[in-house]
């Protein structure tokens, strides 16, 4: 059944669910009632952000589908966004965060969690509950898998690269050690790149430089850390 | 064509840095093979082949070649400078030990410090220790080798003490050893005390020439026993144990001895300059060299 077509050519866009749990805000927009929710085409310093699954997004364009997810109890989700023009997704857990930036994204919702299919200058940021950036890594494309369950709200990623990744060391936040290669994998506490990988040490870290490895697996303590890291380089690597 | 573009690869494989402490000082290259990682105290794991894969450490004047290395480094810190902590090596090595590479490494040190370069020593010494397979274990102060099957250690040192110039070489071939070193010196050499099994074949050849001298003075010894301890730190002796046979000259003279144990004693600048022989002494010889039969 197609149903009428919504506009909001107004200066400023809002909306709310009933539960105030999901709430959209953009400069401009237009929306289709759909027989299983909303579908929004949304621009201008758009955000949505959902208090049940801990997520904002943000960007400059945002086609999203509002509706019930399956095995959900909220009536109104975020079930699917493209977003481009400078995407931002956070995703809080537990006091701890990830920010995931890219050119263009998109947003699906899978149970619990989410997954995120990103393009364009990609950037991963994981926030300590100090607001601290323990982790940032940067590639051309990825994918994320979000969850407000995991302690840090990305519990796995790919990155695409060239990627790079920074890493705040234990010993101490000024000491950070720095992570390049062709592709970047984040699982839990463990961060593995591959690919002409490069490691050095920058500020106080006493580390050194390591280079030409072709893996080389990051282990991240509770706090998101850098804790240690191994690699394997030549035949059977 | 292949076949250079084969040696071309095999060269940029060789060259390859594998790990760079922060100061420079430590650097791992050559391997064609390798895996390890970081330890919890911050130091540097491997395990490596490469053909042959090489461990450096600069400020301690060592380098070490051998198809199989694995160890662990200590990078440098604010406290501390780099050092080898252990390393294992299998598979035909070679371990170089050179106090002008100490040297140089320090004076670099010391200007990336903005810090005084310490003086130049007046002596250098350069020793080459060769050996199917060793073991090494250091503290940064000082480290133990210890070479489990036949080897030789070759070292060379020169320089000037007083008037007079010098240069020697030590030969040195056993079937056991452990050598406590003191690689980071940047004086003399690097060998504290060790004790060799053997057979043990000994082999000392110097040339001194005081300033104004119309040639060189040169002296030669050579010793056999079935162990040799050596004191370096302390007394400054090399001990010969065990059906021991001393021969050799010096400037005019020149002689035989065979004994239980022959003490040889040694000055700052390694020049043996005293012989103490516990045996027999019917056995021992000592004539005037003839002449023109300087060696």
């Amino acid at each position: 059944m197609i149903l009428p077509l919504l506009s909001f050519s107004q200066s400023i866009f809002s909306y709310s669910d009933a539960k105030g749990d999901l709430s959209i805000r953009a400069k401009d927009g237009q929306g289709i009632l759909s027989a299983g929710g909303y579908e929004f085409d949304l621009k201008g310093s758009v955000a949505i952000s959902s208090k049940t699954r801990q997520l904002v997004l943000t960007a400059s364009r945002v086609k999203a589908s509002i509706g019930k997810s399956p095995g959900s109890d909220a009536p109104n989700e975020l079930k699917k966004a493209t977003a481009s023009g400078g995407a931002n997704i956070v995703q809080s857990a537990s006091g701890k965060s990830s920010r995931l930036q890219a050119g263009t994204a998109t947003y699906t919702v899978q149970g619990s969690g989410a997954s995120v299919q990103a393009s364009g200058s990609v950037r991963i940021v994981n926030v300590d509950s100090g607001k601290r950036e323990t982790l940032t890594a940067t590639g051309t494309s990825g994918t994320a898998r979000l969850d407000s369950k995991s302690p840090r709200g990305i519990s796995s990623a790919t990155l695409n690269g060239p990627v790079r990744v920074e890493i705040v060391q234990s010993a101490g936040s000024a000491s950070r050690v720095v992570f390049t290669g062709r592709k970047m994998t984040l699982s839990g506490n463990q961060v593995s790149l591959t690919g002409n990988v490069k490691a050095s040490g920058a500020g106080a870290s006493r580390f050194g430089n390591l280079s030409n490895v072709d893996s080389l697996t990051v282990t991240l303590n509770d706090r998101g850390e850098f804790s240690r890291f191994t690699f394997k380089s030549g035949a059977g690597s | 064509m292949k076949t250079l573009a084969a040696v071309l690869l095999l060269a940029v494989i060789q060259g390859r840095t594998l790990y760079e402490d922060p100061t420079r000082s430590i650097r791992i290259h050559g391997y064609t093979q390798a895996e390890g990682g970081t330890l919890e105290n911050g130091d540097f794991e491997f395990s490596m082949r490469g053909n042959p894969a090489v461990v450096e450490s600069r400020v301690e004047g060592m380098v070490v070649t051998a198809p199989t290395l694995s160890g662990t480094v200590s990078p440098a810190s604010s406290s501390a400078r780099a050092f080898i902590r252990v390393l294992n090596v299998e598979g035909g090595s070679v371990v170089t030990l050179d106090s002008a590479i100490a040297h140089q490494a320090q004076v670099d040190l010391a200007k990336r410090a903005g810090a005084a370069a310490p003086a130049e020593p007046a002596t250098r010494e350069a020793s080459t220790i060769r050996s199917a397979s060793f073991g090494y274990v250091g503290t940064g102060g000082e480290g133990t080798l210890t070479i489990p099957q036949a080897f030789t250690i070759e070292s060379h040192s020169d320089g000037r003490v007083g008037d007079t110039s010098f240069t020697q070489t030590l030969t040195a071939e056993g079937t056991q050893a452990t050598i406590k070193l003191d690689p980071a010196t940047s004086a003399e050499i690097p060998v504290k005390s060790g004790t060799i099994s053997g057979p043990v074949k000994l082999k000392i050849s110097r040339s001194e020439t005081k300033t104004g001298a119309p040639q060189p003075t040169l002296s030669e010894l050579e010793g056999f026993a079935d162990n040799v301890e050596i004191d370096l730190q302390t007394a400054r002796t090399i001990t010969l144990r065990g059906n021991v046979k001393v021969s050799g000259f010096s400037g005019l003279y020149q002689g035989t001895s065979e004994g239980d144990v022959v003490v040889v004693t040694l000055d700052q600048a390694m020049k043996p300059i005293r012989i103490r022989i516990t045996g027999d002494p019917t056995k021992s010889t000592l004539r005037e060299r003839k002449q023109g039969g300087v060696r």
